[in-house]
């Protein structure tokens, strides 16, 4: 118990350190399930492990221990946890609640817009709804089983097989639910915040899925890349403010993602890395099964507290 | 809105007052009136010393939601994923040299 029950956090801050890198080396839509099954499981892991630290404090307390089998001052010799940190286990488990329960309610006001954007939109599940913007983008809105919406400035830029592309990227985002994807390591983050990085690694998986998917359904990934760069372009062109987040980025800093996309696409498919992939796989068991291993030691310790109380208790009735 | 939206021809802010029928002040129904037409909800033109409003055409509110949605802030989570992503100014000989290379193909 002494160890197992830090892991989540270990492994927290190594999935935290090489999402970015996870998410460039793997093919998107693997990278994307990855890490989005890694952080669930390492957040989950988390928060039981805390749960665990702080309930033993918690077993200690008179007024608890009455109700259960164990005694107080038996669960105080044997528990490895300081009270100290049990304290603060339970004050973290306050805030991940909070944290997470803010990000769960922040989701379904953005739900609801969405439903209401959509409903504004009108048209049926699926379809393209184009707006007379003089802004170049195109997004999807995953209310209402999706609208693919495009602005008229966008659509005019691009040559034909170009429009293809952009749209069959906004429905490969709909059809393969990646607002789920985002949502779920979002929430993983909020309860573990070592996991922050593998919600930016998310977002670049899961574009770079849909601008794979628009390849093959196209049947070309240079007409995707095109179409970004053209788009980009064209966007850049026409109104450098509302598009770009310029002020956030420093001369310094990585390619920004729209390069990174096209780079990729302009590069041969990457490879499938199954070794990687059983590497993560394999912290990520380890982890859930330390906890729950843990969790056994937990009960042990509880189980044990209260054998005590049973051979102590006969004492005063032999001798009365 | 409704009552604006069921008229058959622009409203005074008196003529929407008596139609909503309710003992509403004459500032808040103007006020109001006033609010929904810098939202780009309501138009509005002179109508001797009143201004009328009839709703905006919807072609134009929706455009108009859709900016709000994109300028929110939030818009990550409204919606799914822009085609586009940030760029850095810098950076567009790059994308251009790019797309070139993209042509090629």
């Amino acid at each position: 118990m002494h160890v197992a029950v830090y892991l989540p956090l270990l492994s927290g801050a190594l999935l935290g350190l090489v999402a970015q890198r996870l998410a460039r080396l793997l093919p998107p839509a693997t990278a994307a399930w990855l890490l989005t099954c890694a952080g669930v499981l390492v957040a989950t892991a988390t928060s039981f492990a805390l749960a665990m630290l702080a309930v033993t404090l918690v077993g200690e307390a008179a007024p608890i221990a009455a109700l259960g089998p164990w005694s107080t001052t038996a669960l105080e010799a044997a528990s490895p946890v300081p009270d100290a940190t049990s304290v603060l286990a339970g004050l973290a488990l306050l805030v991940i609640a909070v944290l997470a329960g803010r990000v769960a309610i922040r989701r379904a006001k953005a739900a609801a817009a969405a439903r209401r954007l959509c409903a504004a939109l009108g048209g049926g599940p699926g379809d393209l709804v184009v707006v007379d913007d003089p802004a170049v983008d195109a997004f999807a809105v995953p209310a209402l089983r999706g609208r693919v919406v495009a602005s008229r400035a966008l659509l005019a830029s691009l040559p034909a097989d170009e429009r293809r592309a952009v749209l069959a990227h906004e429905s490969a985002h709909l059809r393969h639910r990646h607002h789920r994807h985002r949502l779920a390591v979002e929430l993983a983050a909020a309860m573990n915040p070592l996991l922050r990085p593998l919600v930016d690694a998310v977002d670049y998986a899961t574009e770079r899925w849909a601008d794979e998917d628009a390849a093959a359904a196209l049947g070309s990934r240079a007409v995707v890349a095109r179409a970004l760069a053209r788009a980009g372009l064209r966007a850049a062109a026409a109104d450098r403010r509302t598009v770009w987040g310029v002020a956030s980025m420093s001369a310094t800093a990585d390619p920004s993602r729209l390069i990174l996309r096209v780079e990729a696409l302009l590069a041969p498919a990457a490879r499938r890395r199954p070794g990687l992939v059983c590497a993560v796989a394999m912290l990520v068991i380890l982890t859930v099964g330390a906890t729950v291993e843990a969790q056994r030691d937990s009960e042990d310790l509880f189980e044990d507290s209260t054998v005590t109380v049973a051979v102590h208790q006969p004492g005063p009735a032999l001798n009365p | 809105m409704a009552a604006v939206t069921g008229a058959d021809r622009p409203l005074t802010p008196a003529e929407v007052l008596t139609e909503l029928g309710g003992d509403l002040a004459y500032t808040t129904v103007m006020t109001t009136l006033a609010r929904l037409q810098e939202k780009g909800v309501l138009t509005r033109e002179r109508v001797g010393r009143a201004f009328a409003y009839a709703p905006a055409d919807s072609a134009a509110v929706t455009a108009r939601r859709m900016r709000d949605v994109l300028n929110t802030g939030d818009d990550r989570e409204v919606v799914l994923a822009r085609f586009l992503d940030e760029l850095h100014p810098d950076e567009v000989p790059l994308l251009a040299r790019l797309l070139h290379e993209a042509e090629g193909r």
